[in-house]
């Protein structure tokens, strides 16, 4: 499947987060001796409320994307626009847009300072919101991802799937349209990140948001995604756009059939390529 | 637990060694009291001083002194530290002017102070002030400095302002340092006030040890020095708890 035909049909979903759409991005990085090109040519349409895993080797630029595309970063070729509008504003970032959008790191970056219910609803605390009504929403978003009782703990209390299942939580919290999540389950042992995987299904299914989630397992990647970018390293592209179209809620078991494999193989094949 | 042992039962044993061989050499070698009194002189000094009111008074003065210009010391050091733990241009401008302030004996400046602010307690506030105000500044900088990239990008992400941003992530991750430094800081308040009142004033214990040194009543000028040594515990301890209940979160604050 080639990169232009997916973009002339992105997936057709009718939920309630909102789109992403990337114009001819392309991200330098260096002032001295030259610059290296990171990112180029990132022609992309995300569809509300799917689910788009960016997929690549290291050194493809898939975070360097995710942090675009968060606005953590200013691309320095190309536009990002979330459901119309632009996510920069020159140099200014475009709050209306940011609202919109919540992030998952590698690092669950809990702040050790504040208790799970407090790092949970410290968005909220940050656009002013009440306390009554952040605890409130925390103990609904601790129930959402799982983690109720632990409310009160500091962060170091908790294992790092839980901590992981808190900055879920948080990224929830302002109920955002989009959730980017960075490698959010890189650091989880191989268990915990597969029922992390059955969970964020889940999570993304109630939530109705848009998800972009970037990845190095390619298992992880068809598991989750209703499409897999497939970016290429040196300088970092778009290679392959591959729609997965297993019926949801999936569970580990369809993992062992057929199609769920012919995928993989697919996305193997093609990463080996780039050796 | 073990640790705690140790301390509960090592320290002092120790103590009442180093008290042993103290009373031994004075005795064997017939030191003469007006170089080393013996540790029983000393202790009857104690408890003559402990009985005078006016080692009270003395006591407030320099406690008063010590608090008053560690306080200021906290402030200036907090809010400067903030400023240039945040402001690079600023910092990276008035870095040579705080390495050669740093450097300078505050100690030499007493005469000075002694001129602008008096024989009272003043100058000694003052001293002790700048003198503690140092190591909480640069501690507080290197907090500040010393926020995670990983936090850094969780607020960026949420659009906090730089206010937000520094409420809720700068300043809670440099209360660890801030603290350190206010350690280091309180010894160095107490320092500055009781070398202040050696120079200059009639007043605290610092005025008391040097007067009773010019009275040569030896004793009793080691018997201030062991309240002031007390003094100068009490404060510490007291800065270090804070650490408990300011960061009960971190992990320095459970093994103290």
């Amino acid at each position: 499947m080639t990169v232009n035909a997916a973009l002339a049909d992105p997936a057709p979903t009718s939920a309630k987060g909102a789109g992403i759409r990337l114009s001819k991005v392309e991200q330098r990085y260096g002032v001295d001796k030259g610059t290296v090109l990171a990112l180029t040519g990132v022609n992309l349409d995300i569809a509300k409320g799917e689910f788009l895993v960016l997929l690549g080797p290291s050194g493809c630029g898939k975070t360097t994307l995710m942090r675009i595309i968060a606005g953590l970063l200013k691309s320095t070729e190309g536009t990002v626009e979330i459901d119309g509008q632009p996510l920069w504003n020159g140099n200014r970032r475009n709050d209306k847009v940011m609202q919109e959008l919540g992030v998952v790191f590698q690092d669950a970056n809990m702040f050790p300072w504040m208790t799970i219910e407090d790092n949970i609803a410290l968005p909220l605390k940050l656009r002013g919101v009440g306390k009554e009504e952040r605890r409130r929403r925390a103990a609904e978003l601790c129930e959402l991802v799982g983690i109720t009782g632990f409310e009160k703990r500091w962060p170091r209390e908790l294992s790092g799937g839980m901590r992981q299942r808190a900055a879920i939580a948080r990224a929830l919290s302002t109920r955002p349209q989009i959730l980017l999540m960075d490698e959010p389950f890189g650091a989880l042992d191989a268990m915990t990140r597969e029922q992390m995987n059955l969970e964020l299904q889940r999570i993304w299914m109630e939530s109705g948001c848009t998800v972009v989630l970037v990845t190095h397992s390619i298992r992880e990647a068809v598991f989750l995604a209703d499409r897999v970018l497939l970016l290429s390293p040196r300088p970092g592209k778009m290679d392959t756009i591959r729609d997965i179209s297993i019926a949801r809620p999936r569970s580990s078991y369809d993992q062992s059939t057929p199609e769920f494999q012919a995928h993989e193989l697919e996305l193997r094949k093609r990463l080996d390529s780039f050796a | 637990m073990s640790k705690n042992n140790a301390a509960w039962f090592a320290t002092p044993l120790v103590l009442i060694a180093l008290i042993a061989i103290w009373h031994a050499y004075v005795t064997i070698f017939s030191v003469s009291p007006f170089i080393l009194p013996s540790p029983l002189a000393v202790g009857k000094a104690i408890v003559k001083l402990l009985s005078d009111p006016r080692t009270w008074q003395h006591t407030l003065i320099t406690l008063y002194e010590i608090v008053a210009g560690f306080i200021i010391a906290v402030i200036i050091g907090i809010v400067f530290g903030g400023l240039l733990g945040k402001i690079r241009w600023l910092e990276q401008t008035l870095n040579p002017l705080i390495v050669g302030l740093q450097v300078m004996p505050k100690v030499a400046l007493i005469p000075l102070f002694i001129v602008w602010f008096g024989f009272g307690v003043t100058s000694k506030i003052v001293l002790a002030a700048v003198i503690s105000f140092f190591p909480i500044m640069t501690n507080t900088i290197l907090g500040i400095k010393s926020v995670e990239t990983g936090h850094r990008d969780v607020m960026l992400a949420l659009n906090a302002s730089r206010w937000q941003t520094f409420r809720d992530v700068e300043l809670p991750s440099a209360l660890p340092f801030i603290l350190t430094g206010m350690e280091v800081g309180i010894v160095l308040a107490t320092i500055g006030a009781i070398v202040g009142e050696y120079l200059g004033g009639s007043q605290g214990l610092g005025y008391l040890a040097v007067s009773t040194l010019n009275a040569f009543d030896v004793q009793s000028m080691f018997g201030v020095i062991f309240i002031l040594t007390a003094l100068g515990l009490i404060l510490y301890f007291l800065v270090v708890m804070m650490r408990r209940y300011l960061t009960p979160w971190h992990a320095a604050a459970k093994n103290d």
